[in-house]
C-alpha cells in the first residue's frame, strides 16, 4: 500500500478505508485468491457493508443489488476480466475503484479512455532521450499501467473503454487472453503475475461509442449496473448533489423546490421506464440515457436560471427546458415519444398544469 | 417385525425423488404409499402404459360441476412419480392415502383450478432460518435436492420436521383429516401384514406417521361424517410450462427444466453439462456460443458457488454466470425459456377416461340444440336472437380453443355484422385436441379464456393481439379482453412505429361498435381506443414524412382508414387534432405528391376544409413550383380512385384542368402515365361525365351510373333512403 500522502483534495479509497481494509484483512480467515489481499468474501463485504466479529462496522460503498457484487467479485477470481457496464450515474467507477482498492490495495493503476487514447497508453511507451542514446533497453521502456499491473499481479482499471478507438481497444485481446504483452523491440514479452486481472467500465447508451469488437467482448464478464431503484432514493441523490453543486459554484440561494425536484426524477424515471408510476399508462422510451447525472444536470440549470434571471424561485418554467433537452435528443423519434407524454400524462395530472404549459410553450 | 420407512419429500423435488428410489431399492417394500387423494387410486392402473408420458397431471372433479376440479400434476422428476414407476417396475401395488377428493372438493372455492398439494414453505422457512439461510428453497435445494443421499437424507428430514413442527399438532382442520386419513390406510395396509412399508409424502407429514400411531378411534372421530361429493378422476397431459408458477395454475415449480436436469445429471458434471446443452441451444438458433464461452461460464459457477457459501452451483449461479459471461445476447431469454422451463409435453392413452371438458361441451351442445356431425353442415345465425347468440358464442369459443368445429365462411363472418355463416363438421381429431386443450380449464369458457390469455402473453406483434381481442370479444369472454387491452396498450407505446398503430384503429374501432352491438362492456376499449389515438395524431406527421413510393401510397390508405375508425365510433378527435395533424401533413413540403393529395382530400371530405381553401391547396400543388411528378401523384391521392368529387365541384375541374392544358410536352409525357392510372380507375360513367363537363355541356340529369331510369324502382329506394336519412316525404 502507498503510504498515505499530505492533506489532498480527493483521496484513493485505499486511503480513506484504511482502517476498514485493515479490519476485514485481520478478520478475513478465508482462502485468498493468488495476489489479493482479501477473500472474495471480504471484498464482498468491504463493497456492501457489514458488521465484523471483532464489532468494527464496515460502511456500504455500493448500494444496490447483492448479486451484482458477487458476479463480479466472482469473476475477477476467476482471471476473467470485468466490464461494468451502465448509463451515466450508476456508480460504474466508483464501484470499480473500491473493488480494486480493497483487492490488491491500490486502485490508482488507471487508464483513461477517450477518443485520443493511443495504444501506448495500454501497452508501453519509449523515453526517447534514452532510446536515442542506448537504443532499445529495458530501461528505455515507459511501462504503462496495465504493463505494471502485469508486473506486481494487481488490478488495473480502464475508464470509459467504449470511447477508445476500436484498434486501439484491441491492444487487450493478447494481455486479456495469453496474459502477455509482447515486446518485439526488446525480442521479449512481460508475462502477468497471478493477481493480475481487468476491470473495465463502459457506458452502453450514450452516442458516439466505439462498440466492443466480439473478439473483446467475449473475454469479458459483463455485469450491467442498474439505475436506482426507486423514487425516494433518486430524489434523495438528485437533492443532495444538486445542494454540492450549488456551493461549489457559488450560486446564490434558491429556496429548494422539493416539488420541482420530485418532478424531474419522475419524470426522468417514467420515461426511463416506458410507464408511468403508477403502471396504468406506458409510454415510448426516448433514445437518451435520463440519467440520475442528467436530473441532476438539469436541476441545477434550473437553479441557475432561477437564480439569475427568475424570481429566486426554482418554477417549473425553469426546469421545463432543461427537460425537454435532456428527453428530446433524437430529433425524430424523441420528439414523438415526448409530445405522447405530455399529452397522454402531463395534461392530465391537474397539479403539473404550470409545468404543463410552461413545456407547451417551448 | 414390521419395516415402516416414512420417505418425507418435497413434491417435484429431483434430488427428492432420487432418494426415494435409491431407498426403495433398498428397502424392497411389499407396498408403496403415496400422498395422493385415495379416490385417485383407480387412475393408477394406467401408470406404466406406453402412452402415459410425464409431464402429466391427475384432474380430479365434481361429477356434475366440472369447473370445481383439482390437478396433482407430476413430472418425471416428481419423487411421487419415481415411486409409481419403481413400484410398477417390481409388481409392487401403490396405495394413495390422501383424503379423497370426494371430501375435499367438497367447499366451493374462489379459484375453482386449485393445486391438491401446494408446496409446502413455511416449515422450510423455520428450518433454514434455523441453519442461517434466508432463502428456504435454496437452503433445501443444497441440503436435499442437490444431493440425493438415500435414507440418511430421509432420517435428517423427519429429525428436522419433528423439531419444527414441536408438538406435531396439525395446523388446520383440513390437515387434521388428511393426516388422520393417511394414518387410517397406513394401520389397514400393517392389518393386511405387510412387513415393509414405504410411505412418500410431503415432509411436513413425516412427524404425523411416525409410531407409536395414536390411537384409531380418535382418527375416525376427526373423519366421521364428512361431507361428501361424486368426483371423477382422469389423466390429462401437462407441460413443464404450466408446471411453472409463471404460468397461473401450476405446481409451484419455477424451473422444472432445470430441476429436470438435475434429476438426469446429479454430482458435478451437471454443470457443463447444463452449459453445454445451452451453448448447443444457442447455436440451433444461429447464435454464438463458443467453447470459451462455456469454460467462462463453468468458472464464473463455480467461483459464484464458492463465494455464497453453496455446494455447487445452483439455478441462480448458473443464470447469473450466463448472465456475466453472455450479457446482452439474445439467447439469455430463450435458455431461460427453453432450459429453465423447458417446453416438455406430456401424452396420456387415448382409452383413459374422458376428461371434464369434453363432457361440458356436451352440455354445452345440448343447451343449444347443435349436435356433433361428421357430415359438412351449414348454419345461418342472427346473432340478435338469443338462440343464435348462444350458438355462436360457443363457436367462436371453440375456435378460440383451437377446436375448429365450425368455420366461419369468407367474406360474411367479420365483424360488424349480425349474420354469421357457420360450416360445422366434427371430425374425429376434435376429440383428441379437446382432451390436449383440457389443461387449459375444465369448460369450456374458462379453457378459451385460458387459451386466449396464454397467447395474448406469447404475441410479440400488435396485429396478433388484435386477432386475439377480436376472438374474445366475438367469444364473450370479457374476463379475457381487460388483459389483452392492456397488452394492446403495452405494445402500442413501445412499438416505435406508428403505422403498426394506425393498423390495429381499425379493427379496434370496429370491435367497439361490434361491442356495442352485442352488448358487451366496451368502456376499456373506448379507453385504450382514445390512448392509442393520442400516438396516432402525435406520430403520424412523422410517419408521413420522406416516403417512397410504395410506402407513401399505403399511408395514403393508412390516413383514410384512420379517418374511418374515427368516424366509426364518433370520435371526438375526428372534428379538432385529426384535422389539425391532416393540415400539417397537407402543409409540410417533405411529404410526398399522394400522401399529400389524400389528407387534402380527407379534409376536403370531412369538411374540416372549405371548398375555397381545397382548391387552393389543389391549384398549389399544380402551379409552376411543383415538379410536375409531383403534382401527377397529388392528384392521384386527392381523386382516390373516384373521380365524384370533381363531377360535383367544378372550380376544382377547372384548376386540374387547367394544370394539365398549360403541361410543357416533356411534363405531359412524363406524366401521363400517372395520370392514365389515376382518371383510368374511374367509372366509365364518371369519365364520360368528366368528359362532357369539359366540353362545356351541361350533362343531362342522367348521373348515376346506368343510362335507362326506372322512376317506379327508385321511388321505392329514395323511399328508404330518406327513412335513413331522417328526410321527411
Amino acid at each position: 500500500m502507498t503510504s498515505l500522502p499530505p492533506t489532498v483534495l480527493r483521496p484513493h479509497a485505499e486511503h480513506e478505508f484504511a482502517h476498514e481494509l485493515a479490519a476485514l484483512a485481520a478478520a478475513d480467515t478465508r482462502e485468498r485468491p493468488p495476489s489479493w489481499r482479501l477473500s472474495p468474501w471480504a471484498v464482498v463485504t468491504y463493497v456492501l457493508g457489514g458488521q465484523l466479529p471483532d464489532g468494527t462496522v464496515i460502511t456500504p460503498k455500493y448500494v444496490g443489488q447483492r448479486r451484482l457484487v458477487e458476479i463480479a467479485v466472482a469473476t475477477l477470481a476467476t482471471d476473467r476480466a470485468l466490464l461494468l457496464l451502465g448509463v451515466p450515474g450508476t456508480a460504474k467507477t466508483w464501484l470499480s475503484e473500491h473493488l480494486t482498492a480493497a483487492i490488491s490495495g491500490d486502485s490508482t493503476l488507471l487508464v483513461q479512455g477517450t477518443a485520443g487514447t493511443a495504444e501506448e497508453q495500454l501497452r508501453y511507451g519509449w523515453n526517447y532521450a534514452r532510446l536515442l542514446a542506448e537504443g532499445p533497453s529495458p530501461a528505455a521502456l515507459v511501462p504503462s499501467p496495465v504493463y505494471r499491473a502485469m508486473e506486481r499481479g494487481a488490478i488495473v482499471r480502464v475508464e470509459e473503454l467504449t470511447r477508445m478507438a476500436s484498434d486501439v481497444q484491441d491492444a487487450l485481446v493478447t494481455v486479456l487472453s495469453e496474459k502477455t504483452l509482447p515486446i518485439p523491440e526488446l525480442g521479449g514479452e512481460m508475462q502477468a503475475v497471478p493477481g493480475f486481472n481487468l476491470i473495465a467500465t463502459a457506458n452502453d447508451r450514450d452516442r458516439g461509442v466505439n462498440d466492443l469488437s466480439a473478439a473483446l467482448r467475449r473475454r469479458f464478464n459483463t455485469v450491467v449496473l442498474p439505475l436506482p431503484a426507486d423514487a425516494e432514493e433518486e430524489v434523495a441523490i438528485v437533492e443532495r448533489r444538486v445542494a454540492e453543486l450549488g456551493a461549489a459554484l457559488r450560486l446564490p440561494e434558491v429556496p429548494s423546490s422539493d416539488l420541482e425536484i420530485r418532478r424531474v426524477v419522475t419524470v426522468f424515471r417514467e420515461l426511463r421506464s416506458g410507464a408511468t408510476e403508477d403502471g396504468r399508462i406506458s409510454l415510448k422510451v426516448p433514445t437518451g440515457s435520463l440519467s440520475t447525472a442528467e436530473a441532476i444536470s438539469v436541476v441545477t440549470n434550473g437553479v441557475a436560471l432561477a437564480a439569475h434571471f427568475g424570481d429566486g424561485r426554482l418554477s417549473a418554467a425553469d426546469v421545463a427546458a432543461g427537460i425537454v433537452g435532456a428527453v428530446v435528443k433524437d430529433p425524430v423519434h424523441d420528439a414523438v415519444a415526448w409530445r405522447e407524454y405530455l399529452e397522454a400524462v402531463v395534461r392530465d395530472r391537474p397539479e403539473w398544469r404550470e409545468f404543463y404549459e410552461a413545456c407547451r410553450e417551448l | 417385525m414390521t419395516d415402516v420407512r416414512l420417505l418425507g419429500i418435497r413434491h417435484h423435488g429431483p434430488g427428492s425423488a432420487r432418494s426415494v428410489v435409491r431407498a426403495l431399492d433398498e428397502q424392497q417394500p411389499s407396498v408403496v404409499l403415496v400422498e395422493l387423494p385415495a379416490d385417485c387410486e383407480p387412475a393408477l392402473r394406467w401408470v406404466g402404459h406406453s402412452q402415459l408420458l410425464p409431464p402429466v397431471a391427475l384432474l380430479g372433479f365434481v361429477a356434475d360441476q366440472p369447473q370445481r376440479a383439482a390437478f396433482l400434476p407430476f413430472a418425471e422428476f416428481s419423487p411421487e412419480w419415481q415411486a409409481f414407476q419403481w413400484a410398477h417396475a417390481h409388481g409392487v401395488p401403490v396405495r394413495a392415502i390422501d383424503l379423497p377428493l370426494a371430501h375435499s372438493l367438497v367447499e366451493a372455492r374462489d379459484d375453482t383450478l386449485q393445486l391438491a398439494n401446494p408446496p409446502v414453505t413455511d416449515p422450510l422457512a423455520a428450518l433454514a432460518a434455523a441453519a442461517g439461510d434466508p432463502d428456504p428453497e435454496r437452503w433445501w435445494d443444497d441440503v436435499v435436492e442437490h444431493r440425493g443421499d438415500g435414507a440418511p437424507a430421509f432420517d435428517a428430514v423427519a429429525e428436522a420436521m419433528t423439531a419444527v413442527r414441536g408438538s406435531g399438532d396439525a395446523a388446520t382442520v383440513r390437515e387434521a383429516q388428511r393426516e388422520a386419513h393417511m394414518r387410517k390406510v397406513l394401520r389397514a395396509v400393517l392389518a393386511e401384514g405387510h412387513e415393509r412399508v414405504a410411505v412418500v409424502c410431503g415432509a411436513w407429514h413425516v412427524p404425523a406417521l411416525q409410531a407409536p400411531l395414536p390411537p384409531a378411534k380418535a382418527d375416525a372421530a376427526v373423519l366421521k361424517g364428512l361431507p361428501k361429493v361424486k368426483v371423477g378422476v382422469s389423466w390429462v397431459p401437462w407441460t413443464h410450462r404450466r408446471l411453472a408458477a409463471t404460468t397461473g395454475y401450476g405446481a409451484g415449480v419455477q424451473s422444472p427444466g432445470w430441476y429436470r436436469h438435475v434429476f438426469l445429471h446429479p454430482g458435478p458434471s451437471g454443470v457443463s453439462t447444463w452449459f453445454v446443452q445451452a451453448a448447443r441451444l444457442l447455436r440451433d438458433r444461429g447464435l454464438s456460443a463458443s467453447p470459451d464461452h462455456l469454460i467462462a461460464a463453468t468458472r464464473a459457477a463455480g467461483a459464484l458457488a464458492a463465494l455464497r457459501e453453496r455446494p455447487r452451483p445452483g439455478l441462480a449461479e448458473m443464470l447469473d454466470a450466463a448472465d456475466a459471461v453472455m450479457a446482452g445476447s439474445t439467447g439469455l431469454a430463450l435458455i431461460r425459456r427453453e432450459l429453465v422451463v423447458g417446453d416438455a409435453i406430456g401424452d396420456v392413452p387415448d382409452d383413459a377416461p374422458q376428461v371434464p371438458l369434453a363432457r361440458d361441451l356436451a352440455a354445452q351442445q345440448r343447451a343449444v340444440r347443435l349436435k356433433p356431425s361428421a357430415d359438412v353442415q351449414q348454419l345461418e345465425l342472427d346473432v340478435r336472437k338469443p338462440n343464435a347468440r348462444s350458438r355462436s358464442v360457443l363457436l367462436h369459443r371453440l375456435s378460440a380453443l383451437g377446436v375448429p368445429w365450425g368455420r366461419l365462411e369468407e367474406g360474411r363472418g367479420s365483424s360488424g355484422t349480425f349474420r354469421e355463416t357457420w360450416s360445422l363438421h366434427w371430425e374425429p381429431e376434435l376429440t383428441i385436441t379437446l382432451i390436449e386443450r383440457s389443461a387449459h380449464g375444465t369448460t369450456v369458457r374458462a379453457a378459451a379464456a385460458n387459451r386466449l390469455l396464454e397467447q395474448s402473453q406469447q404475441a410479440s406483434a400488435l396485429a396478433d393481439l388484435v386477432v386475439v381481442l377480436d376472438r374474445a370479444l366475438l367469444a364473450d369472454l370479457p374476463e379475457v379482453v381487460q388483459p389483452v387491452v392492456a397488452a394492446v396498450e403495452a405494445h402500442a407505446a413501445h412499438d416505435p412505429d406508428v403505422v403498426q398503430v394506425i393498423d390495429t384503429l381499425g379493427p379496434l374501432a370496429r370491435a367497439l361498435r361490434y361491442g356495442d352491438v352485442r352488448g358487451t362492456d366496451a368502456g376499456a376499449l373506448r379507453r385504450v381506443f382514445d390512448g392509442l389515438v393520442v400516438r396516432v395524431v402525435a406520430g403520424t406527421l412523422m410517419a408521413c414524412r420522406s416516403l417512397a413510393p410504395d410506402a407513401a401510397a399505403a399511408m395514403a390508405e393508412r390516413l383514410a382508414a384512420v379517418q374511418t375508425a374515427l368516424a366509426l365510433v364518433d370520435h371526438g378527435a375526428r372534428r379538432a387534432e385529426w384535422p389539425a395533424v391532416l393540415t400539417l401533413v397537407a402543409e409540410r413540403p417533405d411529404v410526398h405528391g399522394l400522401v399529400q393529395g389524400r389528407a387534402t382530400r380527407l379534409l376536403h371530405d370531412g369538411g374540416a376544409w372549405n371548398r375555397g381553401r381545397v382548391s387552393a391547396r389543389v391549384s398549389r400543388a399544380l402551379s409552376v413550383g411543383t415538379p410536375p411528378a409531383t403534382g401527377a401523384s397529388f392528384v392521384e391521392g386527392f381523386l382516390a380512385g373516384s373521380g365524384t368529387v370533381l363531377v360535383h365541384d367544378r372550380e376544382l375541374l377547372e384548376v386540374i384542368d387547367a394544370w394539365v392544358s398549360a403541361l410543357a410536352p416533356d411534363a405531359f409525357i412524363a406524366t401521363a402515365p400517372l395520370l392514365r392510372r389515376t382518371f383510368g380507375a374511374f367509372e366509365p360513367a364518371e369519365r364520360r361525365q368528366l368528359g362532357l363537363l369539359l366540353d362545356d355541356e351541361v350533362p343531362v340529369a342522367v348521373s348515376g351510373f346506368g343510362g335507362d331510369l326506372d322512376p317506379a324502382r327508385a321511388a321505392a329506394a329514395l323511399a328508404t333512403v330518406r327513412e335513413l336519412l331522417g328526410v321527411a316525404q
